[in-house]
């Protein structure tokens, strides 16, 4: 998508080579629209759902005020599904064992805690390599898998801080889970019963201290709260202390786009398309944004080359992808 | 899929206490409450969003104490033997008493409350009726005052017509078939039947925590009958609502945060109070179990002739 993009902001702004734009500044360029594509998204959702809940069209089609708008017309639920491609289910890092828990460093908006408080096994898996398996041979007798895990349970790399659930135990030692999490080397699991859990709920710092002193609202692990504080996360009550059992469901920033390429005939200096780059990162948005992208991009594109006409033109287009979406 | 096996509710699963489980079915935990409460009643689409869950376990747990005072029938019962200090602890879920009962031959023989105060507090006195303080200025009071010994020591009379009154004993005279006793038991205007009653007396002294009794109780088993507010100590895990109750409790915590929320229009906060209203009527009238089996037995009586 990333080539697409590039190819098509070039042809756009390169009249008699003039408007060439360089892969690092394009780069630069891609991430900003990306970003403020991205951010958008937040409000448009917004407005969508206002919009359902004021029983206002908010069908294109339509200029008349609608009952409701399924399918393909509830484009609350499409801005939803979009936003929800940067939707991530990982455990808080807890590098002091205390009940003070790191948030994720690509945080974009945190919605949701769990705390997960039955784990039924945990301990150190084999150095080697199983893709998408967790083995221990160290298990035996009543902790072997066979007594303490079963399929859809919650596995956590309390190393690395990821998770995936288990699809079925293999033998007393080994289990399939859904993702490959864990790489070489002796990372440390634990494996959590997926059913007991309290969510944990946000909280105004200006309540926090009111609720710790409540006797009626408490917080207790049947009913937790925690506080965001810089790049933390205080839980409360402060039991909460082991280390992969807090799990979150956030929003994560973008990944920064990067083109990357080959140079081809040095004389010429020409630049081929290469996604197989280590350091390669496609845009993370829908195609369907391609449109609105080159529009922002080409916005900055045409300020940088101070071309008026360029700028003006995308000036318009990104007004007019910005509006169809509202 | 069950909530629960046959093994899980009559054995619990082989755990202890094998009771647990036992008429679980009758109740919804409060944790289920509020879960549902936030998942179908708030949201972008709902009438209530921003709701936060700290709000909707506070209001569920003000309704469910409500229920507990006025419309469950969940009355708790504990028994203790009285001792010389005549006291008796109030459990530490006390909210209010039901009946105070005496367990004597095999049979309960309920108490009357005393009109009277039975306990107070004392300051010590020098013979000038002063006060008398301490070095850092505070009043010395004696461990126990006058009346409250007395009371334990049996020396305190009392008006109601059982051993400690001060007519007990007292002879009377015999006319015509008839005893007559002198002016002072009712022989002028009859029986004062607030106190006719030969029981041990109690006192409930609600800010020390405990029920004090007459004299005779001394030594004897008393039943408390008594009603808590449903939190069980604070432990969230054990504090459930009868499900004949469990729709009420929603409204009620829906008309609790409409009730208290800016800009929310008359209308709704009305109707959300009649929901409210309406439903507890319901739940009294369902939990009232009123049916012809229960009224058999006191119907008939009905062709006794009152004489």
């Amino acid at each position: 998508m990333i080539n697409e993009v590039r190819q098509t902001v070039l042809a756009i702004a390169n009249k008699n080579n003039y408007g060439y734009i360089s892969r690092l500044d394009f780069n630069h360029f891609a991430r900003q629209a990306q970003l403020e594509i991205f951010k958008e998204y937040m409000y448009d959702y917004n407005t969508h759902v206002n919009k359902q809940n004021k029983r206002v069209s908010v069908n294109q089609s339509t200029t008349s005020p609608v009952a409701s708008n399924d399918g393909y017309a509830d484009l609350a639920e499409r801005k939803r599904q979009v936003i929800e491609i940067f939707s991530t289910l990982a455990p808080l890092g807890n590098a002091t064992d205390g009940h003070v828990y790191d948030k994720p460093s690509d945080l974009y908006l945190l919605n949701k805690l769990f705390f997960y408080d039955t784990e039924r096994v945990s301990g150190t898996k084999e150095s080697a390599v199983s893709p998408n398996k967790l083995v221990d041979p160290s298990l035996t007798g009543v902790s072997a898998f066979g007594n303490t895990a079963s399929a859809g349970d919650l596995v956590v790399n309390t190393d690395d801080n990821t998770l995936a659930f288990v699809v079925e135990v293999e033998s007393g030692t080994s289990l399939k889970i859904t993702d490959n999490i864990f790489g070489a080397g002796a990372l440390k699991y634990k494996i959590f019963n997926p059913s007991k859990y309290s969510e944990i709920e946000i909280q105004d710092p200006s309540k926090i201290f009111n609720l710790a002193a409540s006797t009626l609202v408490n917080p207790s692990t049947m009913f937790p709260s925690c506080l965001m504080q810089a790049d933390n996360i205080i839980m409360y009550p402060n039991t909460i202390t082991n280390p992969g059992s807090v799990i979150t469901q956030y929003v994560r920033n973008p990944k920064d786009p990067k083109w990357t390429g080959v140079t081809v005939g040095a004389a010429q200096g020409q630049e081929i398309f290469d996604a197989t780059a280590s350091d390669f990162q496609d845009f993370e948005l829908p195609k369907s944004e391609i449109p609105y992208l080159i529009s922002k991009i080409l916005l900055s594109a045409g300020m940088s080359i101070r071309e008026t006409e360029v700028t003006q033109a995308a000036a318009g287009l990104v007004g007019l992808n910005s509006n169809e979406d509202r | 899929m069950p909530y629960l096996t046959g093994y899980q509710y009559y054995e619990n699963a082989g755990a202890v206490p094998e009771n647990a489980n036992w008429g679980s079915y009758q109740y919804v935990p409060l944790k289920d409450i509020v879960n549902n409460f936030m998942m179908m009643y708030t949201g972008n689409n709902e009438m209530l969003a921003n709701v936060s869950r700290a709000q909707v376990i506070f209001y569920a747990k003000r309704g469910i104490q409500e229920l507990n005072y006025d419309a469950f029938k969940e009355i708790k019962a504990l028994e203790l033997e009285v001792c010389d200090n005549l006291r008796f602890v109030l459990p530490p879920d006390f909210v209010n008493w039901i009946r105070i009962s005496l367990y004597k031959d095999g049979a309960l023989f309920p108490l009357t409350e005393n009109i009277q105060a039975n306990s107070a507090i004392s300051y010590l006195q020098d013979n000038d009726c002063r006060i008398l303080f301490d070095e850092t200025g505070e009043i010395i009071q004696p461990e126990q005052s006058e009346l409250d010994l007395d009371r334990i020591n049996g020396a305190a009379r009392t008006l109601y017509f059982n051993e400690g009154s001060r007519f007990h004993g007292r002879e009377g005279f015999f006319v015509d078939g008839k005893f007559y006793f002198d002016y002072d038991i009712g022989s002028r205007f009859g029986l004062n039947s607030e106190t006719a009653n030969a029981n041990p007396t109690f006192r409930i002294d609600r800010r020390a925590g405990v029920i004090n009794f007459s004299s005779h109780m001394a030594h004897e088993t008393c039943l408390l009958e008594y009603i808590s507010d449903g939190m069980e100590g604070g432990d969230d895990s054990l504090v459930s609502v009868n499900k004949l109750f469990e729709e009420y409790v929603y409204a009620y915590i829906k008309y609790m945060i409409v009730n208290s929320r800016v800009g929310v229009q008359e209308y709704v906060v009305r109707r959300s109070q009649k929901d409210k209203t309406a439903l507890l009527r319901n739940a009294k009238i369902r939990l009232s179990n009123i049916h012809p089996g229960r009224l058999l037995m006191n119907l008939r009586s009905q062709g006794n002739i009152i004489k």
